[in-house]
């Protein structure tokens, strides 16, 4: 009976006490972050504002397909790209608060189809569809306005994300502009 | 100064990207014709008026902008109007990822003017694609 000792029991080396006690205050940290949100950097509350308009623009679409149903087969696959947007900016908030809003992002499209109530904006869709559409028009060319503006105030990563953002959203008010 | 070389050579780099579309477009404009053909030489004529312009950018900072290469490989051959349209919309592509990533590296005016370039390439591959995309100029991002 000579079977080598199994590796799982030989005493750890002093490296990996070391790598083991780095990961135990690593952890610790993650623990007290979220208990105690950590200060979020310029970049991170300009994506979170960033991200509340966007979800504000994607709540005018649905309830703009609400109240025009006809238009959802155009507007469908632009306001899964304002959720995409919401996505990506949501991925870039510190630990601790990612998850009331990430949840509140991923529930955002469904929740303002299921329940009017919380769109605020919906009494506000013009009553024809043209019109209708052309408020999405005028509201995309508002965002993708403030989007390059605010692009122009963010750190390099963050500026390059707004600039594309602001892009696609250029594209929406051409797209809806000319069908 | 390393920001200063920075700009250079962010600007440097958009303007080998427009040099390469401006060679794109005259190969797809040939094959095009009406609407498309009128697309792609607006398309044409305002890529060389940005390549004019980062030209006179890069001069006014006491260097000499990069010469467009005699030809460019094309991804793929352009015999119809079809394949004429997907190399336009692949121009705009590529072009959108330089823009966004000069975005990064530039600051004040010189990004404001990346920010509406990358706009003016996403809006035009958009018309040639026909459909949006999330992320133009992004492709870490992009399905």
């Amino acid at each position: 009976m000579s079977m080598a000792r199994p590796p799982e029991l030989r005493r750890p080396s002093r490296r990996e006490v070391l790598i083991g006690a780095g990961l135990l205050v690593a952890s610790g940290c993650a623990r007290a972050a979220v208990d105690v949100a950590p200060r979020p950097t310029a970049d991170q509350r300009l994506a979170a504002d960033v991200a509340e308009e966007i979800r504000a623009l994607a709540a005018r679409y649905a309830a703009t397909v609400r109240r025009h149903p006809g238009l959802g087969g155009v507007l469908s696959p632009l306001a899964a790209e304002h959720d995409a947007h919401v996505r990506a900016l949501v991925a870039l908030q510190p630990v601790a608060s990612p998850s009331p809003s990430a949840s509140a992002a991923g529930s955002a499209a469904g929740s303002a189809a299921a329940s009017p109530s919380v769109s605020p904006t919906a009494a506000a869709v013009p009553a024809t569809p043209a019109a209708a559409r052309a408020a999405l028009v005028e509201a995309e060319r508002v965002a993708a306005q403030r989007r390059r503006t605010q692009s122009l105030r963010a750190g390099a990563g963050l500026a390059r994300l707004l600039a594309s953002v602001a892009a696609c959203e250029s594209v929406h008010a051409a797209l809806l502009g000319e069908g | 100064m390393a920001s200063r070389r920075r700009s250079l050579r962010a600007l440097q780099d958009v303007l080998a990207g427009e040099h390469a579309a401006i060679y794109g477009y005259g190969v797809a404009g040939a094959w095009l014709s009406g609407r498309r053909r009128d697309r792609a030489r607006a398309a044409f004529a305002a890529h060389r008026t940005r390549r004019d312009q980062l030209q006179a950018l890069i001069r006014a900072r006491g260097a000499e902008p990069v010469a467009a290469a005699a030809s460019y490989a094309l991804a793929r051959p352009v015999t119809s109007a079809a394949d004429a349209v997907a190399l336009a919309t692949l121009l705009e592509e590529r072009l959108a990822a330089v823009w966004a990533d000069a975005v990064a590296q530039l600051e004040g005016d010189l990004r404001r003017l990346a920010v509406r370039a990358l706009r003016d390439a996403a809006v035009l591959g958009a018309q040639w694609r026909g459909a949006s995309v999330a992320f133009p100029g992004l492709p870490e991002l992009s399905p």
